[in-house]
């Protein structure tokens, strides 16, 4: 019962995919400052926090249900869902967002003329808008990572599955002449987090982690009824 | 200020065609300022190449041509890396430990190796922003620095002959059937 | 219009043309003065082990550094407290190590104080000043205060201390797990014991917040992600009991409300329970009859229904609870700060250790087995480097804290020492630590950036950054095998910049009070040749560069662990006597007109509050409430309702110790009866980010204690709550709409 592959070619080698197990987050956040550290996300300030512009491309939200002393709660981490069927992907009127053949939906921060129309259609809201030069103060700027683009006003910007580490984990495969074998590549969120509860991988292979994780009956991935496809697929938890 | 802006009605030429002369000047001109403005790096229309001046008067005409040195010998990293980088001065050192030791640049060399500190070099070839290329890559794949770096080895002072615009890379990409994900190079 | 005119617009049209391109300037290439090794990719970067010291768990962590510059935290995985992951705190490191307001120079007082006038010096002037201070200093008239006290700076302080003719060691860090190692050494139990969730079935927290701070949030949180996935065949179950909805009771399966400081009570309702389903089931068979019949009577008053009364939990889910940990055997209960925090602290521990001895027991009778045991030859070793890098015991209760601020209030202190510690802000007002330092006649604070405690300074000195030292730590608490990290340098310090362990045994063999340490560097260096020939793993045939290189790749030394099945009672236990099986009501500070039970947390992100000026931890929502760039009051909504409070609406917390006043939050998560203070805010001077930002909790707190051992009972602390009138925005990530009436997006 493999996740029907939407838009990648069944036969091509690499289809990323993403597993949450929601039983093993326990909220900690470290996953999202991971990734601000990674991916040289910028910082906005007291002020743009209010207006709802933060810049974090990964965050945990938090659900309750009940009410005191019965009282439930679930983490529901949230990055870009690289939809095989995105909902931004036809709105751009430039082409600056569109899918790639390993399944991923690509930003392109050269194309991006800032119409927010991608923003607007996407029903998980992760997508984020660059309102200012947000700069990072000296030294700050000496933390930035070189291999992601540090990203100037008038652009979007949204979770990548670290494409740079993907990159260098086919990089290194190619020069070892071989394939990228599962475990080799990790993004920044899976690689930090405490409890393993991220495991991140190529869908069509079969012996990969995800694959088999895709298969477990607690698999679940949102709002499904909306025929985006996502490629995160979350691990329901509880008993 | 605003006086003046109103005042540049009178400027306007009378006559219909000496009105369509002028809007031609002016794009025209606007256009050409454009392009020498923001581009002034690149060979336009016959203006000189952009060749800085270095700290040392290096000569890859003496070095890479007449002498043959590989090009990794000195840009080692192309081969295992992204960047091709530019030799450290320890590499300088290797040859220049002894060789042309009166001359001002060598004086000016062992000076800083002494000090241990680098020398700053101009840099010559520059992508434009979120573009990143892999050398190692394109070593692997056995092509000549000289395809998108042109003729070094003839440059007494290294010159940016390539602007290495998109269609450039495109071009060679699209012949070799290699990936022309935009992801590939754009992160 | 004329000529002039007419040159002077296109004047400015051409140079507007110009400005515009300017981003076009040329830049330099810099290549490396000496180039890295062979078959390196200088834009990968390469790995640094070290270990982490954002706090005092000792995660061990690689960094990766590119050109010279540090970029990213990312856990060893081969390390057995953190197992390669990292913490939100962990990862902002590298924002510390880079901040714009980090100390460079050391700095003089001028003008009194308090004032926080301070002037840049020399490093001669100020190790020469602190010198004649320490040859100044008679017996008994120093003291440090240390912020962690199993780093290798500390412990070459507490020597220079002892050459000084004192004892007066005090470690701040309020989080440390010290204070359980005097309510639980009676029982004869490991000191911090260490609780095996990895393998356990069935995990009930009372009150303890294991995955957002004390002893190791990072391990505790892999343990919890073995629990729940790591056996293919079970997945074990998590329970919380406690006054508040935590980050980490949100996690578990079953979320039991308690009524404050009644948890010891609540184990002994549990263990009642279960001693009768052991009768009724016959089991506990391998223990002598007599025993448990003492037991049954000691506790036989802990029915499901007193029980209940006691702690406001139905009966039939304390029966629930009871059946469900039997059931799901090995079972672990795990006490925390709601259990120790009280004026039936001690008590209340000794109950748990009683609950966990049973369910011990009765996993050992199915064969089953989850505590891992120290053998014996681990203990010593863990014991003979902790003389090395360690300090005192008594330095790490509270007690020594509130003795040496004390002993300071009086007069009679000539000599001070505050290292990476911040005991101005971090301490209880009620504790006078500011006033205190006044009377100190000369203070010196390590640090690496200006805070609250520099302001009664006499001298400041800047600390490089952990990922500038040399350094070496030898982690308090156990997980089963003595860990020892090795701090190295990751990136080089900037020029004119001193190691401060360095600068203090300088001024130290300057006064005459050396103790023979060269400099840090070479302390790790002596460790390792001293203990090498019992570290396993660095093999005998290398030299002693190459066992250097292979301590400093490996990033420290650690034994192997394995989990043995041990014996029901471990070693050298005594079980607790029955007549220590009660535990008495708790007492509150704060009469009745002190209508709200208080309770102050750690939050994940800002801890004791010694990272609040790091921007990623100020704009990363705190997992539970959402808030970022400020502090809060929590509030339940029915109570809101009532006293018609809404989102925002600032209040004022009033303890009979101190008050506070920060914006309301709506918060599920508590009971009505209760309000919630983080700590972590409320700087008085800690940078751009962190001052006058939010209320600082602490000013709640007072001495509440007694009769548990000198621990400060500060879940024990009752408020009044009032409106001031005015409202502040309270910045929050959720949205108000998902919070309680649930979400479309995803259906539990």
């Amino acid at each position: 019962m493999v996740s029907w592959s939407f838009n990648t070619k069944h036969d091509n080698d690499y289809k990323w995919a993403l597993v949450i197990d929601l039983d093993r987050c326990n909220g900690c956040g470290a996953c999202t400052v991971s990734c601000q550290a990674e991916n040289n996300v910028a910082v906005v300030g007291e002020e743009l926090a209010l207006q709802k512009r933060v810049m974090s491309w990964l965050r945990i939200e938090r659900y309750f249900e009940g009410e005191w002393p019965n009282i439930r709660t679930v983490f529901l981490p949230m990055m870009c869902q690289q939809c095989e069927n995105a909902p931004c992907e036809p709105v751009c009127p430039v082409f600056a967002t569109y899918h790639n053949p390993e399944g991923l939906n690509a930003m392109i921060y050269n194309r991006c003329i800032g119409t927010r129309f991608c923003g607007n259609n996407c029903p998980y809201s992760v997508r984020k808008f660059n309102w200012f030069d947000y700069g990072f103060e000296s030294p700050l700027n000496e933390q930035l990572n070189p291999d992601v683009s540090v990203r100037d006003a008038g652009v979007m910007e949204k979770c990548s599955f670290c494409m740079q580490r993907i990159r260098r984990g086919k990089d290194r495969a190619k020069d070892e002449g071989r394939k990228v074998q599962d475990g080799d590549i990790m993004p920044a969120c899976g690689q930090t987090c405490p409890t393993n509860a991220i495991t991140f991988g190529n869908m069509h292979d079969p012996e990969s982690e995800v694959a088999k994780l895709i298969e477990t009956k607690r698999r679940h991935r949102l709002l499904e009824e909306h025929g985006t496809h996502p490629s995160v697929y979350y691990l329901k938890g509880g008993a | 200020m605003r006086s003046s802006l109103k005042d540049i009605g009178t400027l306007m030429p009378k006559s219909a065609i000496g009105r369509n002369l002028a809007l031609l000047i002016l794009i025209v001109g606007g256009v050409l300022t454009y392009k020498v403005t923001y581009f002034y790096q690149g060979p336009i229309m016959g203006l000189s190449t952009y060749t800085p001046k270095q700290p040392i008067p290096f000569s890859h005409k003496q070095h890479a041509g007449d002498l043959k040195i590989n090009c990794q010998y000195c840009h080692t990293y192309a081969r295992r890396s992204e960047m091709a980088g530019v030799p450290s001065i320890s590499t300088c050192n290797n040859c220049h430990a002894n060789l042309a030791v009166e001359s001002d640049a060598i004086t000016f060399l062992k000076k800083n190796i002494e000090a241990k500190t680098p020398i700053e070099w101009e840099r010559v070839f520059k992508l434009p922003d979120h573009v990143f290329f892999n050398h190692k890559r394109h070593i692997k794949k056995e092509f000549e620095c000289q395809k998108c770096h042109g003729p070094i080895e003839t440059m007494e002072v290294v010159g940016k002959v390539n602007e290495f615009k998109m269609g450039f890379c495109l071009d060679c990409h699209q012949q070799e059937q290699a990936p022309t994900d935009c992801w590939t190079c754009h992160t | 219009m004329d000529r002039r005119k007419f040159l002077k617009i296109g004047g400015t049209v051409a140079a507007t043309g110009l400005v515009g391109s300017c981003g076009q300037i040329a830049q330099k290439v810099i290549p490396f003065a000496i180039p890295p090794d062979e078959g390196i990719n200088p834009v990968e970067g390469w790995f640094y082990n070290t270990a982490c010291r954002m706090c005092d768990s000792g995660c061990g962590i690689m960094v990766r550094v590119v050109e010279g510059r540090a970029k990213k935290v990312e856990g060893n995985p081969d390390h057995p407290i953190n197992k390669g992951g990292v913490c939100a705190r962990g990862q902002a490191a590298v924002q510390q190590l880079y901040h714009p307001e980090r100390l460079m120079t050391p700095m003089r007082r001028e003008g009194a104080k308090g004032t926080g006038n301070l002037v840049p010096i020399t490093w001669e002037e100020a190790i020469s000043m602190i010198s004649e201070n320490m040859k100044n200093a008679k017996e008994d008239s120093s003291f440090i205060i240390a912020g962690d006290g199993s780093d290798m700076t500390a412990a070459i302080t507490a020597r220079i201390l002892k050459n000084m003719g004192s004892d007066n060691f005090a470690v701040s860090g309020f989080d440390s797990r010290e204070k359980f190692i005097e309510a639980t050494s009676s029982t004869g139990t490991p000191k911090v014991p260490y609780y095996d969730i990895a393998n356990a079935s069935a995990v009930l927290l009372l009150g303890a917040d294991i995955f957002e701070g004390g002893a190791s949030p990072v391990h505790y949180g892999w343990a919890f992600g073995q629990m729940r996935r790591g056996n293919k065949t079970k997945r074990g179950q998590l329970f919380y009991a406690g006054p508040r909805l935590s980050m980490t009771a949100a996690s578990a399966d079953h979320f039991f409300a308690v009524k404050q400081g009644t948890l010891g009570q609540f184990a002994l309702g549990i263990a009642n329970e279960i001693l009768h389903i052991a009768e009724e089931e016959h089991l506990l068979k391998n223990l002598p009859a007599t025993k448990v019949e003492e037991w049954r009577h000691a506790i036989g008053g802990y029915t499901p229904e007193e029980t209940s009364i006691r702690t406001t939990v139905p009966a039939d889910k304390v029966k629930h609870l009871a059946m469900e940990l039997v059931e799901h055997l090995p079972a672990v209960v795990v006490p925390g700060d709601d259990v120790a925090l009280h004026t039936n602290g001690l008590e209340s521990l000794k109950a748990v250790e009683f609950l966990n001895s049973i369910l011990r027991e009765l996993a050992a009778e199915k064969g089953l087995s989850s505590v891992p045991v120290l053998p014996k030859e681990n203990k010593e070793l863990y014991r003979a480097m902790n003389e090395f890098i360690g300090v005192p015991e008594k330095a790490k209760k509270y007690s020594a804290l509130k003795g040496v601020i004390g002993k300071a209030a009086t007069g009679s202190q000539r000599f001070g020492l505050i290292l990476h510690s911040n005991p101005v802000y971090a301490t209880p007002k009620a504790l006078k630590a500011a006033d205190a330092l006044t009377k100190v006649k000369f203070v010196a604070q390590v640090t690496n950036f200006l805070d609250d405690t520099s302001l009664y300074a006499d001298v400041v000195l800047p600390d490089l950054h952990f990922l500038e030292s040399w350094s070496a730590q030898v982690v308090d608490f156990p997980h089963g095998v003595p860990v020892f990290n090795t701090i190295q340098p990751v990136v080089n310090a900037a020029p004119g910049t001193m190691q401060a362990g360095d600068a203090l045994l300088k001024a130290a063999s300057m006064a005459g009070l050396g103790v023979g340490i060269a400099n840090q560097e070479v302390m790790v260096k002596n460790m390792l040749i001293q203990f090498r020939s019992k570290w396993n793993g660095i093999p005998a045939g290398l030299n002693e560069k190459q066992a250097w290189e292979a301590l400093l790749q490996k990033g420290g030394w650690w034994a192997d662990i394995h989990h043995k099945a041990e014996k029901a009672i471990s070693e050298g236990s005594a079980w607790v006597t029955s007549d220590q099986l009660k535990v008495g009501d708790p007492a509150f500070a704060g009469g009745n007109d002190f209508t709200f039970y208080l309770h102050p947390y750690s939050t994940v992100n800002m801890g004791d509050g010694n990272v609040s000026n790091l921007s990623w931890l100020q704009e990363m929502p705190e997992p539970m409430t959402t808030v970022s760039w400020g502090s809060w009051v929590e509030i339940n909504p029915k109570t809101a309702k009532g006293m018609g409070v809404a989102n925002g609406d600032m209040l004022k917390v009033e303890s009979p110790f101190g008050s506070v006043e920060a914006p309301a939050l709506v918060y599920p998560g508590i009971g009505p009866e209760t309000v919630a203070v983080p700590f972590g805010y409320g700087h008085v001077s800690f940078g751009k980010n962190a001052t006058a930002r939010g209320a600082n909790a602490m000013d709640l707190l007072g001495d509440f204690p007694n009769g548990n051992g000198g621990l400060p009972a500060w879940r024990a602390i009752r408020v009044k709550v009032t409106k001031t009138g005015t409202k502040k925005d309270i910045i929050r990530e959720a949205n108000p709409k998902g919070e309680y009436e649930g979400t479309e997006i995803f259906q539990l």
